[in-house]
């Protein structure tokens, strides 16, 4: 549940949103105002807050909040 | 009162370097006038100034003199509390009032410890009333700049016509903090200095491309005596400025960003690919082309708000065969940019001496001739009581180009159109050389967003 809501509150970082706001089914791009830059700029700080090494290119496939922490759920577990 | 000194954080280093090269402030100087044509009323504009250097902490940086090493520190003011200046310059034609804000661009902040920005109330011809700011690139970049910009005309809408009073801006000292926490990442440095490594090392040294064609880089040959050289000389004594400046109508405009947006790339990596292009078809189809791209790295709401210069620089190396269609060289680009931008907390400073001890090139020499920074942010009054007046922008050259062209590539504030504006140094090119650049780059880009698949070789036979 922690890592969750640590993954949250990252993201709402990166966005004009409280982290409570954030939904699954939202997408990086188009309903969190994403750019390739902060994108990718994220997927390093969640590296570095989950201690965790990504795929770049699975990584940059993901979309949607709720891909995100299925990912890192795998890659955690 | 005891002071905290920090570091200049990366970004800042990456302006502070020509200072030290040149042995002047002058570089580094960013000055810009933004107004409206309408009337403002001063007083208030002269508070919301005032309550801007109270708000924005990046303003109120001052720097050390240089220690024996020849680095700086910084600290944050705690007040800055002065009286803002006005001038009135309606009684000139716009031309001269835009030559003498030309000359102030040239005035330096020489002093170790004092403030190292100066914002002036302006009336200008042509019914224009704003601002001009004259400012060290170290407390901000463009989008720094835009941020402020706006910020005190939110404060100024406020007081005049009760609109809501905006938001607090992040902290530059704590980000600041973060930063520096984030360089001492052991892990992170190793994983980032392997990539870029990698990076510089996985297709062979570089080759440069100018686009006066090949013979640039034979005339280098020549000079060092080395028939494999794959660097050229760059201009170092005479760094006098050209500007050219071109303005994209709002209707193609639309259609490049609709094209972005349908094919989920971004406008910096489609125009990287113009520009990369044009290098090919003047170095008779080169298909090796290095670029340089600056990126302002704010991607946190902190990062976008704390002022400061977070402007960073990478080499954008792509090798695109001539058989390649439009959209996959474009795909291509683009994935070099998202592999550097994973990378991209990493000292750039660092990367280019990477670079040179890895391949050991002549001292003064260079892989790279074109740079390119694209700002998504127009320098536009956003309130809904300012939305209706006539907005002017003006960013006057600081005179010194340290780059062969540098391309700045913004929105305008007027129509939403995009401005190209070409700084090149004019020992070396001229105006027409520019012309040519941005009429191909145009040709090619409209031609490869009409016909995604057109091959690069046949964008460059035919173009």
């Amino acid at each position: 549940m922690d890592q969750r809501k640590n993954f949250l509150e990252l993201v709402a970082k990166y966005c004009e949103k409280d982290a409570s706001e954030i939904t699954d089914d939202m997408r990086f791009r188009e309903d969190l105002g994403f750019n390739s830059l902060s994108f990718m700029t994220f997927l390093g700080d969640l590296e570095d807050t989950f201690n965790m090494e990504l795929e770049e290119e699975d990584a940059v496939r993901i979309t949607t909040i709720g891909e995100a922490i299925d990912y890192m759920n795998t890659l955690l577990s | 009162m005891e002071r905290t000194l920090y570091p200049l954080n990366v970004g800042q280093m990456l302006q502070y370097l020509p200072i030290r090269e040149t042995g002047t402030q002058r570089c580094c100087n960013i000055s810009v006038f933004s107004g409206l044509q309408t009337e403002i009323d001063f007083n208030l504009l002269k508070k919301c100034i005032q309550d801007e250097y109270r708000r924005y902490e990046c303003l109120r940086l001052r720097f050390t003199a240089p220690d024996e090493d020849g680095f700086v520190r910084q600290y944050i003011a705690e007040r800055d509390d002065r009286d803002v200046p006005f001038m009135d310059l309606s009684e000139m034609t716009m031309e001269e009032a835009d030559a003498f804000l030309q000359e102030k661009t040239f005035e330096e902040f020489k002093d170790p410890e004092i403030p190292m920005v100066e914002i002036t109330m302006l009336r200008m011809p042509e019914g224009y009333n704003g601002m001009y700011i004259h400012i060290d690139h170290r407390l901000v970049d463009s989008s720094g700049l835009i941020v402020m910009v706006n910020d005190i005309m939110e404060l100024y809408c406020h007081y005049r016509f009760g609109s809501e009073y905006p938001k607090p801006l992040a902290s530059f000292e704590e980000v600041l903090k973060s930063d520096l926490k984030k360089l001492e990442n052991k892990k992170r440095q190793d994983k980032d200095e392997k990539f870029w490594r990698d990076y510089l090392t996985e297709n062979g040294e570089p080759i440069y491309s100018d686009v006066r064609g090949p013979r640039i880089l034979q005339e280098a040959r020549k000079k060092h005596g080395d028939k494999s050289l794959r660097a050229a000389d760059v201009e170092t004594k005479d760094r006098s400025v050209g500007v050219a400046d071109f303005h994209l109508e709002p209707e193609a405009t639309q259609t490049l960003l609709d094209f972005c947006a349908t094919q989920g790339v971004s406008m910096t990596n489609l125009i990287l690919l113009a520009m990369r292009t044009y290098l090919s078809k003047t170095n008779g189809g080169q298909d090796d082309i290095t670029l340089r791209n600056f990126v302002s790295r704010r991607s946190t709401h902190a990062e976008w708000t704390c002022g400061g210069s977070r402007v960073l620089s990478f080499p954008c190396r792509t090798i695109i065969p001539p058989d390649t269609e439009f959209l996959d060289a474009l795909y291509e680009v683009q994935n070099v940019q998202n592999r550097i931008y994973l990378h991209c907390n990493y000292d750039p400073v660092a990367v280019d001496k990477m670079l040179k001890d890895v391949y050991g090139a002549p001292e003064n020499t260079e892989y790279i001739s074109m740079s390119l920074t694209y700002q998504p942010m127009p320098v536009r009054m956003q309130n809904e009581h300012l939305a209706g007046f006539q907005t002017r922008s003006v960013w006057y050259p600081n005179g010194a180009a340290t780059k062969q062209i540098y391309l700045t590539v913004t929105h305008s504030s007027n129509d939403g159109g995009m401005i190209f504006d070409f700084h090149y140094q004019k020992a070396v090119l001229t105006y027409d050389d520019i012309q040519k650049l941005y009429y191909y780059m145009m040709k090619m880009m409209f031609r490869g967003v009409d016909e995604p698949d057109i091959t690069i070789g046949e964008l460059i036979s035919t173009s």
